[in-house]
């Protein structure tokens, strides 16, 4: 275990008492968003354990045994919404961060050229996050033309639709440059104004 | 482009309608963003989120918080005029105010514009078009993430489809080397019953293919399975026939077998073969057009 910087601590209990302040950790496939969930944890930071969209996925595609087609992936992500409201509500105090958050609906959507549903509107409407911080990729191409699988142009593609599904709701994320996961959590406690972790190790 | 983007610097973000210009809504990395990409009003707002996400993350370090102020974005105000702007930017970048409106903003405009068609070219999305293949450098592992799971799914697909069409066009063009050739009647029609148990599976690849991943395809699956060179017209039944018969990976001798007894089926495909390309009429009547 971690040293976890004592001021931190005190920071994260005096916080405890007040208003809920969630935070989200997002960005496509690559971006390191799950080393920097691990480290939030090793910090002591309160967070949500697993984004809930993939024992979803794995449900859905064993109920179904076969990969989503388009009206699959609607039911999809409404019942990851459902799981994401239900993360949201559940906390009343505090400070949390989420490993993506309601708005990331929009990129899924968006990806699969479907068009945002009123309840993840509405969702977007009522359950308002305090930041928002998206992970740039840490795969680094020197131009377009080195992408040359179709999938790291896709996954290229899915995080700029989860940026510009967070711009849709409202929101100015905060960009996290590529970097070690613990450098990564110091900028983000930097910019909410808490005490950096690594000031414990 | 360029200009589009030093007219929008005029009023800066956010953008509005009113200062959108086509060129720039009509990019690919802004219509793929929009909600509804028909829509004018969603296509502005992905342009707006797409150009605050860019100069964000404005790759010169020097020059980033100089641009964010120059298009309206902290440390500047919305709603400032864009002398406000351009002082609070060369102040930014360490410039004296006419050197960085002749020499610096220009070049900011262009960079901004050149990543606005960079980011263009990563939304550029050819189904049309072979996966292109590079060696792998290393063991690429999927990450444990939907899209990600969704996205190496799309690739396997993609790589199935691809590889059918493929498959296709080669026995197509087998068929059309004996005809030339003028090789031995059994061994053309063998061939060609080869070919259309492989155009039937790439032709199932492709519709399993448009259905799970390109729903909003321009280019249907027949329009995919085209790719793989001519083929005998068929009815729509006729193909659906075929289709039906190779779906599920079904190797040749099964495919043979459930055409067994479409005599009419065999006659259409392997005729329309043999027929000289410049008849369209003069079928010539064959005994068994059995598939076999």
């Amino acid at each position: 275990m971690t040293t976890i910087n004592p001021a931190l601590v005190a920071a994260l209990e005096a916080a405890s008492t007040g208003d809920p302040r969630r935070h989200v950790i997002t960005g496509g496939p690559s971006s390191g968003k799950e080393d920097l969930i691990d480290a939030v944890h090793t910090a002591g930071i309160p967070c949500m354990a697993e984004e809930p969209g993939r024992e979803i996925y794995r449900k859905h595609r064993e109920r179904l045994g076969r990969h989503l087609l388009k009206e699959d992936r609607r039911d999809y992500s409404l019942e990851v919404l459902d799981a994401f409201i239900a993360e949201y509500t559940a906390h009343t105090g505090g400070i949390r961060f989420y490993n993506r958050g309601i708005p990331d609906g929009y990129g899924w959507e968006g990806f699969f050229g479907l068009r945002p549903t009123p309840r993840l509107e509405e969702a977007t409407r009522v359950y308002r996050y305090d930041a928002i911080f998206v992970l740039d990729p840490l795969d680094t191409f020197e131009d377009a033309d080195d992408i040359v699988w179709a999938k790291d142009r896709e996954i290229r593609r899915v995080h700029e639709l989860i940026v510009q599904g967070y711009y849709d709701a409202g929101y100015e994320p905060v960009f996290v440059a590529p970097d070690s996961a613990a450098a990564r959590l110091d900028f983000i406690c930097a910019n909410l104004r808490l005490p950096k972790p690594s000031r414990g190790a | 482009m360029v200009a589009a983007v030093g007219r929008l610097l005029r009023r800066g973000l956010p953008v509005t309608p009113a200062t959108a210009e086509a060129a720039l809504l009509d990019l690919r990395g802004i219509v793929a963003r929009a909600a509804d990409p028909a829509d004018e009003a969603s296509r502005t707002a992905a342009l707006d989120g797409t150009l605050r996400g860019l100069l964000a993350r404005f790759p010169d370090t020097r020059y980033a918080s100089a641009a964010r102020a120059l298009f309206g974005l902290p440390p500047a105000e919305p709603g400032q005029n864009l002398t406000v702007r351009r002082n609070l930017a060369a102040e930014q970048a360490g410039h004296e105010g006419h050197h960085f409106r002749k020499r610096v903003e220009p070049k900011l405009i262009e960079r901004i514009a050149w990543e606005l068609l960079a980011d263009a070219e990563r939304f550029t999305r050819s189904p049309m078009i072979a996966p292109r293949l590079a060696p792998a450098t290393g063991r690429q592992p999927v990450q444990a993430d939907p899209f990600a799971w969704e996205v190496a799914e799309h690739e396997e697909q993609l790589s199935r489809l691809w590889s059918a069409i493929y498959a296709a066009r080669a026995e197509l063009l087998a068929v059309e080397r004996l005809i030339s050739l003028q090789a031995d009647r059994t061994d053309i029609l063998r061939t060609a019953v080869t070919a259309a148990w492989r155009w039937a599976g790439a032709r199932a690849e492709a519709i399993s293919y448009t259905t799970a991943f390109a729903t909003d395809l321009e280019s249907s699956a027949d329009e995919l399975v085209a790719l793989a060179g001519w083929t005998p017209t068929l009815t729509s039944a006729q193909a659906s026939r075929l289709t039906e018969a190779a779906t599920g990976g079904v190797s040749r001798e099964q495919f043979v077998t459930a055409l067994h007894g479409e005599t009419g089926l065999g006659n259409t495909w392997t005729h329309g073969f043999l027929t000289r390309p410049t008849s369209t009429e003069n079928i010539p009547d064959e005994q068994n057009g059995q598939l076999s």
